[in-house]
């Protein structure tokens, strides 16, 4: 899954949902891999309006990549910017978690992801 | 008038042609008036690949059987109509379609992406009922619909019960046919391993098949319909539920693990539970479809949409009601059908979304 997918995902506990702490859900022991992928500008430029910004920080933070700026890049900054651009396709779109748990911060539950599927099934007793 | 559903097999590459529904007992190429006039004209068909379905020329006349020529045809050329044989011979005359706005079949047909890895004694096979998706998605009336409501959005597109994935990476691998544009994201959620992984690979075959046009898909998880999604992030929600009237849902086998290790052979046991989730519906087929649309408010997006379908026991109607009781708002219509029973359709998608006033 790529990484820009956490930004989507979060605890699938219902009594989790209402938590400001259930996302993003934190990637431990995760193995990423790299895709090279034709960069689509239109598609970086117009997704970050819609992304919570402060998770995704989060997330390229725990995943070990640069820290990324307090705000959001403007699209004029990105079209002004190759280098800037680059990297956020990098991040959101060519990497992705094959392996290792996603951790929710409000209930500890731990969901695994094996060969790139995390499994959001819950045992019985959380459903 | 009968319905025809066209078929491509992947290997041999023939083409062929058979009635998908019958416009009453017994009725078929030879029976049905329908075929008899040469000046027929057919909506762009959509030409479905398969794998699975055996090739009535390579499989069925070479070993030696012959087909119903009632039901099944040939075809012999697809250009500027598509001209069906009368029967197996090659010399047969045949006789000739014409397509709407005149237009070059082979250039505004959508492929189906390839789905000849997806095993299918555990994974659901696609059927009419995925066609029908594809062919509401592809429909002219839904790709204005998409383009005009999301023309400043990159849209996020999920599908619940992706099963082979043969739908969401139809709509991803076309992407700019469909949405008008490549920006947009795609994912998939199955409670089935196999499914799952089945998926991620159609979705790849898709894009690598569609060099230009696909869109992006993000990956499949499992879980149970959207809940690890974050509240009102779906702009487009599909659904090919379990629709099947049967007296209880499917139950878990006690030693079921979730994810199979490969070196782990699935029992019989867990194969039947996997296919029976694809289909097991409980009371009227619509225990699972209940819960989507009562949860629907909470996790589509302002602008957001489902496609779900319907079969005729599952009492559609009321359906349509329980929605549109989800406030003054929401708005469900059916976006495509296909074949009727008793005077009502058999299968049909209900497009269903809120109507935001002037200010969209």
């Amino acid at each position: 899954m790529k990484v820009l997918t956490l930004n989507f995902l979060t605890c699938a506990v219902k009594a989790c949902k209402s938590a400001p702490a259930s996302h993003p859900l934190h990637p431990k022991d995760a193995e990423l891999v790299q895709d090279e992928l034709e960069l689509n500008s239109d598609m970086i430029v117009n997704v970050l309006p819609r992304l919570d910004w402060t998770a995704l920080r989060t997330t390229s933070s725990e995943l070990g990549f640069p820290p990324l700026p307090d705000q959001p890049p403007t699209a004029e900054e990105l079209e002004a910017d190759d280098k800037k651009l680059k990297d956020l396709h990098h991040l959101l779109l060519e990497t992705s978690i094959s392996e290792g748990k996603l951790v929710c911060g409000n209930c500890g539950h731990e969901y695994a992801v094996k060969e790139g599927i995390a499994n959001f099934l819950l045992p019985s007793h959380l459903v | 008038m009968c319905l025809v559903t066209y078929f491509q097999h992947r290997h041999c590459k023939h083409k062929w042609v058979v009635i998908s529904e019958p416009c009453g007992p017994g009725m078929g190429f030879a029976t049905c008036d329908t075929f008899r006039n040469s000046n027929y004209v057919k909506d762009m068909p959509v030409l479905y690949t398969t794998e699975s379905r055996p090739c009535p020329r390579c499989c069925v006349l070479a070993s030696g059987g012959c087909y119903d020529l009632n039901s099944t045809r040939m075809v012999e050329s697809m250009g500027w109509g598509v001209k069906w044989g009368t029967g197996p011979a090659k010399d047969d005359l045949g006789f000739e379609i014409k397509v709407k706005d005149g237009c070059c079949v082979k250039v505004n047909m959508l492929p189906t992406p390839d789905t000849s890895h997806v095993p299918y004694e555990r994974v659901y096979e696609p059927a009419e009922d995925s066609f029908l998706l594809l062919d509401t998605l592809s429909s002219d009336t839904e790709k204005e619909f998409l383009q005009n409501r999301f023309t400043n959005r990159v849209p996020l597109v999920l599908e619940i019960g992706t099963g082979s994935g043969v739908v969401i990476s139809f709509a991803n691998a076309h992407a700019r046919t469909i949405f008008g544009k490549r920006s947009i994201l795609t994912a998939g959620v199955d409670m089935n391993a196999f499914a799952s992984r089945a998926t991620v690979q159609t979705a790849r075959k898709g894009e690598q098949d569609n060099p230009g046009d696909h869109g992006m898909y993000l990956g499949s998880c499992m879980g149970d319909l959207t809940t690890p999604w974050r509240g009102w992030e779906i702009d487009v929600l599909i659904f090919n539920p379990p629709y099947v009237p049967t007296s209880e849902m499917p139950e878990r086998p006690e030693d079921f693990t979730e994810v199979p290790t490969p070196d782990q052979k699935p029992s019989f046991d867990h194969d039947s539970y996997l296919l029976a989730l694809s289909y097991a519906g409980g009371k009227d087929g619509m225990e699972t479809t209940d819960r989507l649309i009562e949860s629907l408010p909470d996790i589509l997006s302002p602008k957001g949409c489902a496609y779900i379908l319907f079969c005729a026991q599952n009492h559609p109607d009321e359906a349509r009601k329980r929605i549109e009781a989800l406030g003054p708002e929401w708005r469900a219509l059916m976006a495509r059908s296909s074949g009727k029973t008793a005077g009502r359709e058999k299968l049909q998608v209900l497009r269903i979304w809120r109507e935001l006033g002037n200010d969209e």
